[in-house]
């Protein structure tokens, strides 16, 4: 069986090719330091965790077996560096130094640049909306519907990183997305046309 | 069976929000997603498109180059890290693995030097202290004929020469 591209790449970097984990760099930033950013709410977090996770796979080269698809064992890595921060984070709630600002205080980024200020408010609004309605999902819908919608990786992949079988993982997301709809039935595209106009 | 292709509305969707889950639901869905991700049926779902409005930014610039320069930092540190988990297994390690068992073996040895190579002593050389013990020996003796005499005196007899007659 051939072996995927990213996987290829890694085994040159166990052979200490530091130009093929550069490029591997350059290909998973974004999706795993937005991420993170979704499951931590937090950029400066986000960073310092993303900034953890290439390490460790730095780290790990020696060690690396290309048995799985490289991303989802890209994804194991950020998954249990984020589900950690979080455990410890709830922890030390009400310990939050004035700058380990959350999302929720940070100004919302926003999928269109629109120029409209009124529009661009809908937007924040909604986006607030959708953000707190998934953070309010169980911990493994939530990690589910992240990996799912956001990151785009398949049934399997998430089966892999959440210990789920590949019903199981649709029916986690069924469940996760029944509630999401319920949560923000309000803000349905009639809703939102009414409040634009 | 379900052609993947062929959208459809998925359960609970946005017609009936808050409908809860049933077993038979589950199924349902199983069925109606039959995709590696189930997109093409996702995609006609508002609630599918409605999630694109939460967005995130992008990491720095400079993210990149950090990450780099810590893996190069990490890189550079590993010659020394390796250097030293080899001199760890060498002969080295007695010294520091079994320290303790090394300072106690080489005690041992130092002492048995020390005892070992100190000159043996000629018996005839040790002196002894003689004038000493006739001195006390002298004292005695006159000690004990002051006291025969003193009881010879309060007794009227002389110790010596009744038991000379009455031997016991």
């Amino acid at each position: 069986m051939a072996l995927e591209a990213d996987s290829q790449l890694m085994l040159r970097v166990q052979e200490g090719d530091e130009e093929s984990f550069a490029t591997l760099l350059q290909r998973f930033r974004v999706p795993i330091w937005q991420f993170l950013h979704r499951m931590v709410q937090n950029q400066a977090v986000a960073e310092e965790l993303a900034q953890e996770v290439f390490l460790r796979v730095y780290r790990s080269r020696a060690t690396y077996e290309p048995s799985a698809k490289f991303s989802t064992w890209l994804y194991r890595i950020a998954t249990h560096l984020a589900l950690n921060h979080l455990r410890d984070s709830k922890n030390d709630r009400g310990n939050i130094s004035a700058d380990e600002q959350t999302d929720e205080q940070a100004p919302l980024q926003l999928a269109s640049k629109d120029p409209s200020i009124e529009d661009r408010l809908l937007r924040a609004a909604r986006a607030e909306r959708i953000r707190g309605a998934i953070d309010a999902l169980p911990e493994k819908q939530r990690l589910a519907v992240i990996l799912h919608k956001y990151q785009e990786l398949d049934y399997r992949q998430i089966g892999d990183l959440i210990g789920a079988s590949e019903s199981a993982v649709k029916s986690l997301l069924f469940r996760a997305y029944d509630t999401l709809r319920t949560r923000l039935a309000d803000l349905a595209p009639t809703n939102a046309t009414k409040l634009a106009g | 069976m379900t052609n993947e292709n062929q959208k459809q509305p998925l359960p609970g969707d946005a017609s009936m929000p808050g409908k809860p889950v049933t077993p038979s639901g589950q199924e349902d869905l199983a069925r109606a997603l039959p995709a590696e991700r189930g997109d093409s049926l996702l995609d006609d779902d508002p609630l599918w498109r409605m999630l694109d409005d939460w967005d995130v930014s992008a990491p720095t610039a400079a993210f990149d180059a950090q990450v780099m320069a810590r893996v190069r930092q990490e890189a550079d540190a590993e010659p020394r890290t390796k250097a030293a988990a080899a001199g760890s297994t060498g002969w080295t390690s007695w010294f520091t693995g079994h320290w303790w068992a090394t300072g106690a073996a080489l005690a041992s040895v130092l002492l048995a030097i020390v005892l070992f190579q100190r000159p043996a002593q000629d018996i005839s050389e040790l002196t002894f202290p003689t004038d000493m013990t006739m001195e006390i020996s002298a004292q005695q003796v006159d000690t004990t004929l002051e006291d025969l005499e003193i009881l010879e005196e309060l007794y009227g007899f002389a110790p010596v020469e009744e038991l000379q007659r009455n031997p016991l």
